[in-house]
């Protein structure tokens, strides 16, 4: 019986002083929940395949400034005034809130502007906050199935070097994407699986007991996420294939990929897209982040927005990308 | 060190009488052992089927020109140029309307001539109407759900009018890339081919690509090591089993919405065994569905080809009568 007590108390000193110096060097116990008065995006709604889109209607950026953004029935960020004649052409604009453009105002998002710039073709800013590869490529295949088989004639995805975690819902994303209840939201992603892919449906992750009080218990708990090793050259692995993919599934609809890369391209990434034949065009833009004029809070201005779409439309001009206007 | 060496003769003594003890009690030399789980090489020119190509997301897909079944007669089969199984004199009927047909063997027509599948009869029914034969032999629910996406994508223009799922209960089992089905899959060199598959994961699917499963070392001349290695398959793989009504019901579900979000409709033709949870799964949904089995199928000889077979033609004619019953009663064409 003795025994026993002395064991017991022995492990819970060890206990304590093992939270005593993870809290010395810097870890701190999970977050509380968040008000979800002041936290709950009003631009988001859930969706069973893709974790999340656009909510249809009126939703605010959480940068500086809480613009307005407008989104379609169909969550489509508005890019064009509306009740604006349909036109001949159509592209897609796929990627995450640097292509919805979260922050700047509808017309001040590269979506915007090249509609302005292209008279015959319709620019469709599927862009939605949070997206990598994978799920930008889930809502593709959903467009291009709702399109009745006719294809746009381009599809350009905005690539930026964040996507690469957020295909294999990587720790450090998850940490990112709680709910409101303090929950991990982890998003449709994918592993290496063979010579293939391995594809995971969205659920959610509920927060261990004690979690929030006691620094262990958290780093038990990402612990049980499971070892990580080679994790960053499996994620950029995934995301070559996811890219691979996309571009077979764009050229079988019988339509273009143009991948316009945006922020912090791999450079395995690139190699890849070259090695592949998969055509990109590299628009990110050095300053960008130690230039305040081409941000908004975390997110790019609509100076940034302005100088993408001057990008996309040399390549679309140098590369004849776009049918000629009739 | 004495006591070491010792132990490890030991160990090794043990092993080789397991070892004899197995080969003994199966009666077999190990090159012929015929139930190991990934035994020697098969014969490639017995093995690998003519009609039958790969593919990387689909595991496999037909072959074009001609193929022959290893059913009685083996009649030849042919395919057009995408792998679809010749369902009229040629391929280019008008196609302002159209209907695809997937499944498995079932729906392609194996073992029975072109002109005898259930395909080719729809198109004789219905001069205006297309029906394409997309039916692979081995296919699941989720083999045919990637083949109609690919179909879908590449539909330029002209989504079908409607989509026939052929389902038989033995998909359940190809879903999830069962061990018992696996068991069916070896391919020319004796290995287990896997098949793209699915599991299922919270609220959703998780999907698996194709791929294969390897020998363990020495299993090729170790009866002990084949059966260590089958036991592990067996313990490893063993939910699968346990998961494959349900992934089979969200399949469904996902290839119902699929085939809506394109504007089409889907009907699910039962052709052979329907697990009543999917029946009612599928009613809870509103999934449409059609009952075309016959009770005589499986003790009828004159049902399969060379009274052993795959269904024969006599079957395909049932089932093509069958559909379009259930056209005309529902208005589906």
């Amino acid at each position: 019986m003795r025994s026993l007590l002395l064991a017991l108390v022995v492990t819970l000193v060890s206990l304590a002083i093992a939270e005593g110096v993870l809290r010395l060097v810097g870890f701190e116990p999970a977050p509380p929940p968040l008000d979800p008065r002041e936290h709950a995006a009003d631009w988001g709604q859930p969706d069973p395949v893709l974790g999340w889109t656009n909510h249809p209607g009126t939703g605010h950026s959480n940068e500086p400034g809480h613009v307005a953004m407008t989104f379609g029935p169909g969550g489509e960020r508005a890019s064009a005034p509306a009740g604006e004649p349909p036109r001949t052409h159509s592209v897609l604009l796929m990627g995450c809130s640097y292509t919805t453009g979260l922050g700047v105002a509808d017309d001040e998002t590269f979506a915007w502007r090249l509609n302005e710039r292209y008279p015959d073709v319709r620019f469709e800013n599927h862009g939605v906050p949070g997206y990598g590869t994978y799920q930008s490529l889930l809502l593709l295949e959903r467009l291009l199935r709702e399109r009745r088989g006719s294809p746009p004639d381009l599809v350009v995805y905005g690539f930026i070097g964040d996507h690469v975690r957020r295909n294999a819902a990587a720790l450090s994303w998850l940490r990112q994407l709680k709910t409101t209840r303090g929950l991990y939201e982890v998003p449709p992603h994918v592993t290496l699986e063979g010579d293939g892919l391995a594809e995971h449906p969205s659920g959610v992750v509920p927060a261990w007991p004690l979690e929030r009080h006691s620094v262990l218990v958290r780093a038990l708990h990402d612990l049980s996420f499971g070892p990580q090793p080679n994790r960053g050259r499996r994620n950029l692995l995934a995301t070559s294939r996811l890219l691979e993919r996309m571009n077979r599934e764009v050229e079988e609809a019988g339509s273009h990929l143009l991948v316009a890369v945006l922020d912090d391209l791999p450079p395995r990434t690139q190699a890849f897209l070259a090695d592949a034949h998969i055509a990109y065009v590299d628009c990110r833009e050095p300053a960008f982040h130690s230039d305040p004029a081409l941000q908004v809070g975390q997110h790019p201005s609509a100076k940034l927005h302005a100088i993408w779409s001057e990008c996309l439309a040399r390549a679309f001009d140098a590369r004849g990308l776009l049918p000629p206007p009739g | 060190m004495r006591s070491l060496g010792l132990l490890l003769l030991s160990l090794l003594f043990s092993l080789a009488l397991a070892e004899g003890a197995l080969r003994v009690l199966a009666a077999l030399p190990a090159k012929e052992k015929a139930p190991a789980p990934a035994g020697d090489a098969v014969d490639a020119k017995d093995a690998a089927p003519d009609w039958a190509l790969d593919d990387p997301v689909l595991g496999w897909v037909n072959k074009p020109g001609t193929g022959h079944p290893d059913e009685p007669g083996r009649v030849p089969m042919s395919f057009w140029p995408d792998g679809e199984r010749a369902s009229g004199p040629a391929p280019d009927k008008p196609a302002e309307r159209r209907v695809l047909l997937l499944g498995c063997s079932f729906t392609e027509g194996f073992g029975v001539r072109d002109d005898e599948t259930f395909a080719w009869r729809l198109n004789e029914l219905y001069p205006d109407v297309r029906f394409e034969n997309r039916g692979v032999a081995g296919y699941g629910t989720y083999q045919s759900l990637l083949l109609l996406e690919r179909l879908l994508r590449q539909s330029h223009g002209q989504p079908p009018e409607l989509v026939v799922y052929s389902f038989i209960g033995d998909h359940t089992k190809r879903n999830v890339a069962s061990l018992k089905w696996l068991r069916n899959l070896k391919d020319s060199r004796g290995l287990f081919t896997v098949p793209p598959r699915v599991a299922v994961e919270g609220d959703g699917l998780a999907t698996y690509p194709s791929g294969r499963i390897d020998y363990w070392p020495l299993e090729r001349h170790s009866l002990l090591v084949g059966r260590l290695h089958d036991l592990w398959l067996r313990m490893s793989l063993a939910d699968r089993d346990r998961q494959k009504i349900a992934a089979t019901n969200r399949l469904l579900e996902r290839m119902d919405r699929e085939v809506r979000e394109a504007g089409s409709h889907l009907l699910v033709a039962q052709l052979d065994d329907m697990p009543p949870e999917t029946l009612a799964f599928m009613a809870q949904r509103n999934i449409a569905t059609v009952d075309c089995i016959a009770p005589g199928y499986k003790s009828d000889p004159k049902y399969r080809v060379g009274g052993v077979g795959h269904p024969s033609g006599l079957r395909h004619s049932l089932w093509a009568e069958c559909l379009q019953r259930e056209f005309e009663a529902k208005r589906l064409l």
